[in-house]
């Protein structure tokens, strides 16, 4: 796998790298019309990174994040249109005042039900206004954030670059969720940022065609919540 | 064996050779012709329903509009009704709904689910032969789609004996297979909704609301999303030809799946545009687009309702002023 590190490469601070696993440019071309439309402070420098002929999305990321030098990275699904304009900046902004915060996403779970499936929990997204857009900012300190226990793949922003688990993962389910559980094992947060505007609209139309969805589930279980369980998946091991 | 074929209107020559064919094969015919308007369709059903009911086990309506349309299956020797009526008037849409809705359908695939539920499956079989009523009674296409969906319908019912360990290979292994079985069904239903779309025409779009209702509805539009999209464009085309006649059709003009789904994504897409002020043209290429297809106020309603678009009165206001500009 390329990795820019092992030549000696420094992360870059001062970089954003959106990385898409792509398989349909209809969506993906829509999709970045609204990336090229986000407010960009000024001191960052985007890059986009389209991931094509994948065989999971564990691996299709793990290629991304070792292939791109960008201190902060946002895994994102190519039919997610971003509508907010200011999501970097205040991502960042985020990201740049609260060291201890690994990852953020735009829809997540504060507690992982038993079951493992992640619809059954309490979903966090909105908060209690519906704003129109064009009269809306995000306020950490009006707003604010769950510290949640997973997040949903359709957008995931990180600071810290952790390898996916494509050796458990290796198709198309619980990639996000597993991720989530090993930023939280490094003893990174992971949160959802409390919106009170639509931030982005997600075409997902293929949800339900999971059809390994009980495969990877029953992996997720032994892997993190058995292991959990029996006290030898350390969850206190801070980085 | 005596066949009691109804028509409520003889309009075609494919009638009678159907009749020739029916008479070739050994069966006996009797020919009902009941003349009428076409939404006298249900009653003359009921009518012969009535006159058959001692000897008529159950009934089973096909719609399928190119060939036999209905049957009625007897332990006394009745097989088949057929009824033939002449689709291009708008009457026919309720009456044929009526049917649907109200009786066991043969000809869709729906009376599949029926059959289950009606415990009459056995008698089906019973009474035919598989393999000769499929040919008889399906085209190709439904055939295909009939025998993938018997698989699909086997495979559950082994896998839920077979695998009582459920280890992790196991679920794999019945995975990839009933992967590989809904994957196979919906290439087959795509091609015979393409087969329909390039048809063209008020039929095609009844036959695909019939299947997505019944058939594919409570499984394939929740796991593909191409039948999810055209389960909510049917009733939009439906709604289109409501009291014309030679109405402007968005089916007239969409000649394929593939070509459906571009439509409606192109024109999610434009609305979300012009709501969020991303591309500066977005409303000119919509009325292009509204133009090039024909597209209807029932399709735009559609597309504004049922799309993550929030703000519909941006959309609508950009719209009118264009429109009326080039009024």
């Amino acid at each position: 796998m390329r990795d820019w590190r092992y030549f000696g490469g420094k992360m870059n601070e001062n970089k954003v790298c959106f990385i898409i696993c792509v398989n349909d440019d209809f969506f993906f071309d829509e999709c970045m019309l609204y990336i090229g439309q986000l407010e960009i402070p000024e001191d960052i420098e985007i890059d986009i990174l389209e991931i094509r002929d994948v065989a999971s999305m564990a691996a299709g990321y793990n290629e991304g994040m070792y292939g791109s030098d960008a201190k902060y990275k946002i895994y994102m699904h190519q039919d997610v249109f971003l509508t907010y304009k200011h999501l970097l900046c205040d991502i960042l902004s985020i990201f740049r005042a609260n060291p201890q915060i690994g990852m953020i996403g735009l829809v997540g779970i504060r507690r992982m039900p038993e079951s493992g499936i992640m619809w059954d929990g309490e979903r966090v997204r909105f908060g209690a206004q519906n704003i129109p857009l064009e009269d809306y900012r995000y306020s950490a300190e009006r707003d604010g954030m769950w510290s949640v226990e997973a997040i949903d793949g359709l957008f995931m922003a990180t600071q810290y670059d952790i390898p996916w688990r494509e050796d458990l993962f290796d198709g198309w389910d619980f990639y996000d969720i597993s991720q989530s559980y090993e930023m939280r094992k490094r003893g990174y947060q992971v949160i959802v940022l409390c919106q009170n505007a639509v931030w982005y609209i997600h075409d997902d139309k293929e949800v339900l065609s999971m059809w390994e969805y009980g495969k990877y589930r029953k992996i997720f279980l032994e892997e993190y919540i058995e292991r959990e369980k029996r006290n030898d998946n350390c969850f206190n091991d801070c980085t | 064996m005596r066949l009691h074929v109804l028509f409520v209107r003889r309009m075609c020559r494919e009638e009678d050779y159907v009749l020739q064919e029916m008479q070739k094969s050994g069966h006996r015919v009797s020919v009902y012709e009941i003349q009428g308007k076409p939404q006298d369709i249900q009653t003359a059903y009921m009518e012969l329903r009535s006159c058959f009911y001692k000897e008529v086990y159950h009934i089973m309506v096909s719609v399928n509009f190119d060939e036999i349309a209905a049957y009625v299956g007897s332990n006394a020797g009745v097989k088949y009704v057929s009824f033939q009526y002449d689709t291009s008037e708008r009457a026919l849409s309720s009456a044929y709904v009526n049917l649907v809705s109200n009786y066991i359908v043969v000809n869709e695939l729906l009376p599949y689910c029926r059959f289950q539920k009606s415990g009459v499956r056995t008698v089906y079989y019973s009474d035919f032969s598989i393999d000769g009523m499929l040919q008889y009674v399906f085209s190709e296409y439904e055939t295909d789609i009939y025998r993938t969906y018997e698989k699909l319908l086997d495979f559950r019912q082994q896998a839920g004996n077979e695998v009582k360990e459920d280890t992790q290979a196991d679920m794999a292994d019945a995975c990839g297979r009933e992967k590989d079985l809904w994957l196979c069904l919906k290439k087959q239903c795509m091609d015979y909704c393409d087969s329909l779309l390039s048809k063209g025409g008020l039929e095609a779009w009844f036959k695909m609301g019939v299947w997505l209702k019944h058939f594919i509805a409570y499984e394939m539009r929740w796991k593909f999303w191409e039948f999810y999209i055209l389960d909510k464009m049917v009733p939009v085309c439906l709604q289109e030809s409501d009291g014309e006649r030679n109405c402007k059709l968005l089916m007239a003009q969409v000649t394929s799946v593939q070509e459906l789904l571009r439509l409606y994504f192109k024109m999610t897409f434009l609305f979300r545009r012009v709501e969020y002020d991303i591309a500066v043209e977005s409303h000119v290429d919509i009325i292009s687009l509204i133009r090039q297809y024909s597209l209807s106020d029932e399709f735009l309603r559609m597309m504004l309702n049922k799309n993550f678009v929030y703000n519909r009165e941006k959309i609508i206001a950009r719209l009118e002023v264009l429109w009326g500009e080039n009024e």
